[in-house]
């Protein structure tokens, strides 16, 4: 959510995404999409005089070598051991915690960090070798008539009636562009075409009020052919739309003061209360 | 093969410069953190391109670049290789208060020098 004050004082709320919003819920995501544990999350009981994180044996695709990340945990923390005992899983870490007390721990993949990029990044960044699997994200907003406004009013509650929202929903459309490179290219658009479709895909980008239009083209092929080689690229877009909430404040009218001259030319003053 | 790394470090062409050279860096979350440490560097410092005015909508913007040849290497964009033992951006050389992020390098280390040309960053 963005706040904007203007100088009359009026507040607007929107819940609209930013370009660098999108690029973090979709790098995280096409991480996921690609087989990636990328802020997988689990229960764990932690002890700040032992390396060694507990939670309830669960099927997790964590290993040796992943980052660790949540309260408590100092930075930098990976995994350096998982064994079991009983029914728990034990995960031992290479930190100590800084506190006892449950908490949810978020687990990563390290190449979660470089397998999927952001585009445009404003200083620059390395590029890639021609054997390295890499997806980018371009995310721009779609041109498009679909953009119809509901509008509704409320009076804010704990303004003793003096000040109304003004509601409004509406919806845009993102282009998200995927490009990837590498001997793998084409599977890796395979794989994100496909995973859109599916739940949890669905159900992280509805939790930001994206949608998938799911009148989707097919990949283009488009190698790029540089210093004497073939680099293989896969290109391919899809259409989401967002939804928009937005809300600005609106002080309600106390009273108005009316000014004129009545057809028998007396003048006259009065002020109207509002409700 | 003639040395001519003499003539680049001549006190009567050369002068300090400042290089914020990337020590390395990560990924994070698709996006690269640069870690940068600051160098002295000492050459020869001369305009490379006349500063030139683009007057676009949006005002007149004005860039111009020098060009750099010093004993010291001078580096690009890098990933982590052969012969890099880590991936970093290109250097940028601080020179007069204003700042030049190279875009071209030629090596002609084996004659004693490194040539470049930075691209100034720190203008309108």
């Amino acid at each position: 959510m963005t706040t904007t004050t203007f100088q009359n004082g009026q507040v607007l709320t929107s819940s609209a995404l930013t370009d660098k919003n999108l690029d973090a819920i979709f790098q995280l995501l096409c991480c996921q999409m690609l087989g990636l544990t990328a802020g997988y999350q689990l229960p764990c009981e932690l002890s700040d005089s032992s390396n060694v994180i507990s939670t309830a044996i669960v099927s997790a695709n964590i290993a040796n070598g992943f980052q660790v990340a949540g309260p408590n945990i100092p930075e930098g923390a990976e995994i350096v051991g998982i064994s079991t005992q009983g029914t728990n899983l034990l995960i031992q870490l290479s930190v100590t915690p800084t506190q006892n007390g449950l908490q949810t721990i978020t687990f990563f993949d390290p190449s979660y960090n470089t397998r999927v990029r952001t585009s445009w990044q404003e200083k620059g960044s390395p590029a890639f070798g021609i054997e390295d699997d890499v997806l980018f994200i371009r995310c721009v907003l779609e041109p498009t008539n679909y953009n119809i406004r509901d509008e509704s009013w409320q009076v804010l509650e704990g303004t003793e009636g003096k000040i109304l929202s003004k509601n409004r929903t509406y919806t845009r459309q993102w282009r998200i562009a995927f490009v990837a490179y590498g001997p793998n290219a084409c599977d890796s658009m395979r794989l994100i075409r496909s995973m859109l479709l599916e739940d949890f895909p669905h159900d992280t980008l509805a939790g930001s009020n994206l949608y998938l239009v799911p009148d989707t083209t097919t990949p283009d092929r488009n190698p790029e052919l540089f210093e004497s080689q073939w680099w293989e690229r896969w290109d391919w877009a899809a259409i989401f739309n967002e939804q928009v909430n937005e809300s600005i404040t609106i002080p309600k009218v106390a009273t108005i003061q009316v000014i004129g001259t009545t057809s028998d030319k007396q003048n006259f003053n009065a002020s109207i209360q509002g409700e | 093969m003639i040395d001519v790394s003499e003539i680049v470090s001549d006190s009567d062409f050369a002068q300090d410069f400042e290089i914020q050279r990337s020590s390395g860096g990560s990924w994070k979350a698709g996006v690269w953190v640069n870690e940068t440490e600051t160098v002295p560097g000492y050459g020869i410092v001369q305009p490379a391109t006349p500063e030139e005015l683009d007057q676009v909508p949006e005002g007149d913007r004005v860039r111009g670049s020098l060009s750099f040849h010093s004993e010291d290497p001078l580096f690009e964009t890098h990933t982590r290789g052969t012969n890099d033992t880590f991936a970093g951006t290109s250097d940028v050389i601080c020179h007069r208060g204003q700042k030049y992020r190279l875009v071209k390098v030629w090596q002609w280390e084996d004659f004693g020098y490194f040539h470049a040309i930075g691209a100034r960053i720190s203008g309108q």
